[in-house]
């Protein structure tokens, strides 16, 4: 659970969900389509999330998948991940999409936001280290809430050449995985982002990076728990862990 | 829609520059709290709703359970939001203290509203009486330094015979220069950047 102040978490639990209803309630005004101060079972109405969570865990109503994660979006991300402009469609599509997964009960969610995490990742990344300012901001406006927090910080402080500072950044900006709803991904994202702390340090080309991203997806599928471990341990070995 | 004044409380917080100060927004605060109370109201009518047909509060699920359910959610969804926008307020007042000092400008004091003014006033008082305990002056050099020495230019005339911490005096005259230590600037200097 994020913490009780967090502006980005409230946020989030702000975006709309359509909801359907099992059960009447009595005395509110939540649906406008009634004309009275009731609702009636069977009726559509969209509430905020952290509304229609509530009702949804008591069965009161149920929660239908927003349609961000629609199988349209999820084959443009397929398409070209970074060119989707997800801050129209949910400015928090990450956070939103790691609460509402277990409500939905949709099992590719998991790997369907990292991957598209992990695409888009890679292209912020490559654009805070070429391109100037000015170009860069333009493609901001395609970026979800949570990534133009890291990339606002990724274009100051790569563009300086700081890394050792950046890389810090980026692990605590991508805190947001630990929102990951199957500790299977959750994992996957550590260890990824453990890679691209790899590649900032020694400077590896894009091919390679693909390479160790895609090992440590397989390597941890088959026993996440002991090569997560392990690779804790590898870190300390080998000095990574600044 | 229930919460949604509440929100947009947070989300001028989110909007505004980190570590900014916007003006206090005490009238969306109080149509926050009217909500709340209308919510409170409400949910009450619901509950004596059903204590009217006999049953039992606790463990009935009817209709009315229901909807004394959403005003609860949604006192409580208030209550995050108004609670995040005063610590995220207080949390940077916290912060304010460090950068320009215990006297604040004029333009942020008028984004203050009365309460976070008194806990400013309180949270300084606090800050000063622990380092006048440990006998350290914590405000000073955020950034350590590299020399224990500092060039300085004296930008407005503040005296002469002013006494350093070695017993020396100095000439401080318009426009001179001085080779000091840093401890004795670092008053002087901070005067000119809170002006």
């Amino acid at each position: 659970m994020a913490n009780y102040y967090d502006i980005d978490d409230i946020l989030a639990e702000e975006e709309l969900v359509s909801v359907v209803f099992q059960k009447a309630v009595n005395g509110v005004g939540i649906d406008p389509s009634s004309e009275t101060d009731s609702v009636e079972p069977g009726s559509k109405v969209e509430l905020p999330f952290w509304l229609a969570h509530e009702l949804h865990l008591r069965q009161i109503a149920t929660m239908k998948l927003p349609p961000c994660f629609n199988q349209k979006t999820r084959l443009e991300l397929g398409a070209d991940a970074a060119c989707v402009d997800l801050r129209s469609r949910c400015p928090y599509f990450y956070e939103f999409g790691c609460k509402i997964a277990p409500l939905v009960g949709d099992r590719d969610m998991g790997s369907f936001l990292l991957s598209a995490f992990k695409n888009r990742y890679q292209e912020v990344l490559a654009k805070a280290h070429t391109a100037a300012f000015a170009a860069a901001s333009k493609s901001l406006t395609v970026l979800t809430k949570e990534e133009t927090n890291y990339s606002r910080k990724q274009l100051f402080l790569g563009g300086r050449g700081n890394q050792q500072n950046s890389c810090s950044l980026q692990l605590q900006d991508c805190i947001l995985l630990h929102h990951y709803v199957d500790i299977d991904s959750f994992l996957v994202a550590k260890r990824y982002l453990r890679v691209l702390r790899f590649v900032e340090k020694f400077g590896l080309v894009t091919s390679s990076l693909e390479k160790l991203a895609s090992n440590s997806t397989s390597a941890l599928n088959s026993g996440c728990m002991t090569t997560f471990f392990s690779g804790i341990r590898l870190r300390s070995v080998i000095g990574l862990d600044s | 829609m229930y919460g949604r004044k509440a929100c947009q409380l947070v989300k001028e917080l989110a909007t505004g520059e980190k570590e900014q100060l916007t003006p206090f927004n005490s009238d969306q605060l109080d149509q926050v709290i009217a909500e709340c109370s209308q919510h409170y109201s409400e949910l009450q009518a619901l509950i004596r709703n059903m204590q009217e047909k006999g049953l039992d509060v606790q463990t009935t699920k009817n209709e009315d359970h229901f909807g004394a359910l959403v005003h609860h959610l949604s006192l409580v969804r208030n209550k995050r939001c108004l609670m995040s926008y005063l610590y995220k307020r207080a949390e940077i007042l916290r912060n304010l203290i460090w950068k320009v000092g215990t006297m604040l400008p004029q333009e942020i004091q008028e984004k203050l509203s009365h309460f976070e003014e008194e806990y400013f006033k309180k949270h300084s008082a606090s800050l000063k009486s622990y380092m006048s305990r440990i006998d350290l002056d914590l405000a000073v050099d955020m950034v350590p330094p590299k020399d224990p020495y500092i060039q300085v230019r004296v930008l407005d005339d503040i005296g002469e015979g002013i006494v350093l911490s070695d017993d020396k005096t100095a000439n401080f005259t318009c426009h001179s220069m001085h080779f000091l230590k840093r401890t004795d600037a670092e008053q002087f200097i901070s005067r000119v950047s809170s002006d």
